[in-house]
């Protein structure tokens, strides 16, 4: 083995290649030749590869090249000792460039074979077109999608510059897209500090609902507007922008001005209605009894009676205008919501009926505890119109029993308190029970029950107005139950 | 002594007469002064217009006071009798047929001493008219004429 060694470190001992091919001059050259040239082929694909490199800083597994250049170098190397072989017998550096080929080809084989996968997935140019073409599609479609939106739409950078616009912006401001973006967003509304605290909050808390502005089309026409903004984030997560959206409510503004009107027509009508209408039934039942009083002596019993009959009407129709202004205020009323006892103003309510009553014998039972979150003037009246009922319709009974209370079930998980007003009075016919609210409807006679026939309407209203519901069971001769809910069922 | 007058604003003639009829059956006898629209009750409290030759000094004991009037409304009177230092210190009773939180609202924030919704109910009426009588002309002590 160390014989060998060293016998093969002196090359001269074996015989230059070229004798092998007896130095024919014509294959010799063709050999060289094509080794030379190969060797070169071979030596300038790394620096292909390098300038490769260079040019496409993007371009990832760089060790890659790295290792197919160097395995291009070694192949290279082999064909120039087979050049010099021909004259040299260098075979031992030879063997050893070889030997250092093999191991290059081998890794760069294995490493190859490794990176299938990789090659397989990585996309082919037309595969890279075709998801080009399919990007500018979704692209296209999004865009257009923006476009078609009848909202002004705009996206705001941080210093509140304009950066994008859909065409709605446009039409909206007067001004093309090449001078809205890039310009100040705040100065296409009529107040800027507002618009700009606007975009600002949206910046400070990701979003702003509902925010009124105005904006001012460069022909100097007025737009009222709501804006609602969030922020929109780039891939990694950063704040790039606000995205707004404006509303146009002139449309709706109109219809607010309507609704006022009509409010406050509905206003002079109550008004009238309790100033005007009364003053007259005051006058008809104060002669009346002035007649009765002073000319008594020249009145029989019937011209009495008639003279009472005229009162009792004046009386009633007082009372049906006083129920109508009530029902006409509880629909007008601003809400105001608060923590509410409910036991306690039906308590309160239910002692000041039987102080009215105190003949009767009314077991009146008020569940203690009973929580709402309502109007308390609203809810009191509509708890006196129900608690009214129950004494009215009791009437007839020896001992009439009255209660107040609350169910609670849950649904879904939430919990559902369902209101009641139950008495054992004469109840009614369910078949009647959804005319049940209708203002002036009455399911008993005038004769037996006096009313109007507002009272439950009242109630209908003040419940309605808490997003609740009132309905009823009853049956004919044995009670009713009068339950109503406040705030939106789910 | 000067007359203890109750002046009426009230431009009804039925109201005016029921009024009266009223204080009658209470046996208030208090001379009732009626203004039918506001310019009137006004020109009488300042001894103005028709009422050029009275004394104004001599302020009624009391002024009820009807909202809706002709001409000069019921709050604007009010209003004008509360700024004038003479008559600031009257007592204005407002006697009406409106119970609307806005009337009652401007009326004591202009400085009604009290608001009082006329029923229709002749009978109660007159119990009203007795207890006012009673607080505003027997149990309330009057401001000091000046």
């Amino acid at each position: 083995m160390g014989d060998w060694f060293t016998t093969s470190l002196n090359a001269l001992q074996w015989m230059p290649h070229g004798y092998c091919l007896q130095w024919q001059s014509g294959l010799v050259a063709t050999l060289v030749v094509a080794d030379g040239v190969t060797a070169a082929s071979y030596f300038s694909i790394p620096f292909t590869l390098w300038f490769f490199a260079r040019k496409r800083p993007d371009v990832s597994h760089r060790w890659l090249l790295v290792l197919f250049g160097l395995f291009v170098m070694a192949c290279g190397t082999t064909h120039v000792f087979d050049v010099i072989n021909v004259w040299r017998a260098s075979y031992v550096a030879d063997a050893g460039a070889r030997v250092l080929t093999a191991l290059l080809s081998l890794t760069t084989a294995i490493v190859l074979w490794r990176s299938m996968p990789m090659a397989l997935k990585a996309p082919s140019a037309r595969q890279l077109e075709a998801s080009n073409q399919k990007l500018r599609e979704s692209y296209q479609y999004a865009r257009s999608l923006i476009e078609a939106s009848l909202d002004p739409l705009v996206t705001i950078g941080a210093d509140g510059r304009i950066l994008d616009v859909n065409e709605a912006t446009e039409q909206a401001t007067g001004c093309g897209r090449e001078r809205l973006i890039g310009s100040d967003f705040s100065d296409y509304f009529t107040e800027p500090q507002r618009a700009r605290a606007g975009y600002q909050e949206a910046y400070a808390n990701g979003r702003v609902i509902d925010f009124p502005l105005a904006i001012r089309h460069a022909s100097g026409a007025v737009t009222p507007v709501l804006y609602n903004a969030s922020v929109y984030r780039d891939e990694a997560g950063r704040v790039a922008g606000v995205f707004a959206a404006a509303r146009d409510i002139s449309g709706l503004q109109r219809a607010e001005e309507r609704l006022e009107l009509a409010n406050r027509e509905l206003e002079a009508f109550s008004y009238s209605v309790a100033h005007d209408l009364r003053a007259p039934l005051r006058g008809i039942d104060g002669w009346s009894l002035a007649l009765m009083e002073d000319y008594r002596e020249q009145l029989d019993a019937t011209a009495q009676g008639y003279i009472d009959l005229v009162r009792a009407e004046t009386q009633r129709m007082g009372g049906l205008i006083d129920d109508l202004l009530l029902l006409s205020r509880v629909t007008r009323q601003e809400l105001r919501y608060e923590s509410l006892d409910l036991s306690e103003l039906a308590r309160t309510v239910a002692d000041r009926l039987l102080q009215a009553q105190p003949s009767r014998q009314i077991e009146c039972t008020i569940q203690v505890g009973v929580l709402a979150e309502g109007d308390a003037r609203l809810l009191e009246i509509a708890l006196t119109n129900l608690l009214e009922n129950a004494f009215k319709f009791t009437r007839p009974r020896p001992v009439a029993r009255i209660a107040f209370g609350c169910e609670e079930t849950r649904q879904a998980g939430a919990l559902r308190r369902v209101y009641f007003v139950r008495d054992n009075g004469v109840g009614f016919d369910m078949a009647h029970a959804d005319k049940l609210g209708d203002p002036f409807h009455r399911l008993h006679k005038a004769s037996e029950f006096p009313g109007t026939g507002i009272g439950l309407a009242t109630v209908q209203r003040i419940v309605r107005r808490h997003r609740g519901r009132l309905w009823a069971e009853a049956v004919p001769d044995r009670g009713a139950t009068l339950y109503f809910t406040l705030g939106a069922e789910a | 002594m000067k007359e203890k007058v109750i002046l009426l604003v009230e431009d009804n003639p039925s109201d005016v007469g029921l009024t009266r009829r009223a204080l009658a059956k209470n046996g208030i006898g208090n001379r009732l002064v009626v203004a039918e629209d506001g310019q009137e009750a006004l020109d009488y409290l300042f001894g103005t217009g028709p009422h050029g030759d009275r004394d104004a000094t001599d302020l009624p004991v009391l002024v009820l006071l009807d909202l809706k009037l002709p001409r000069v409304d019921g709050l604007d009177v009010l209003r004008r009798i509360r700024a004038d230092v003479r008559t600031r210190r009257v007592p204005v009773v407002i006697l009406t047929s409106s119970n609307e939180e806005h009337d009652i609202d401007c009326g004591y924030d202009l400085g009604s001493n009290s608001y009082i919704r006329k029923p229709v109910d002749f009978s109660d009426f007159v119990g009203t008219v007795k207890q006012l009588g009673l607080y505003w002309l027997v149990i309330n002590e009057p401001p000091p004429s000046r």
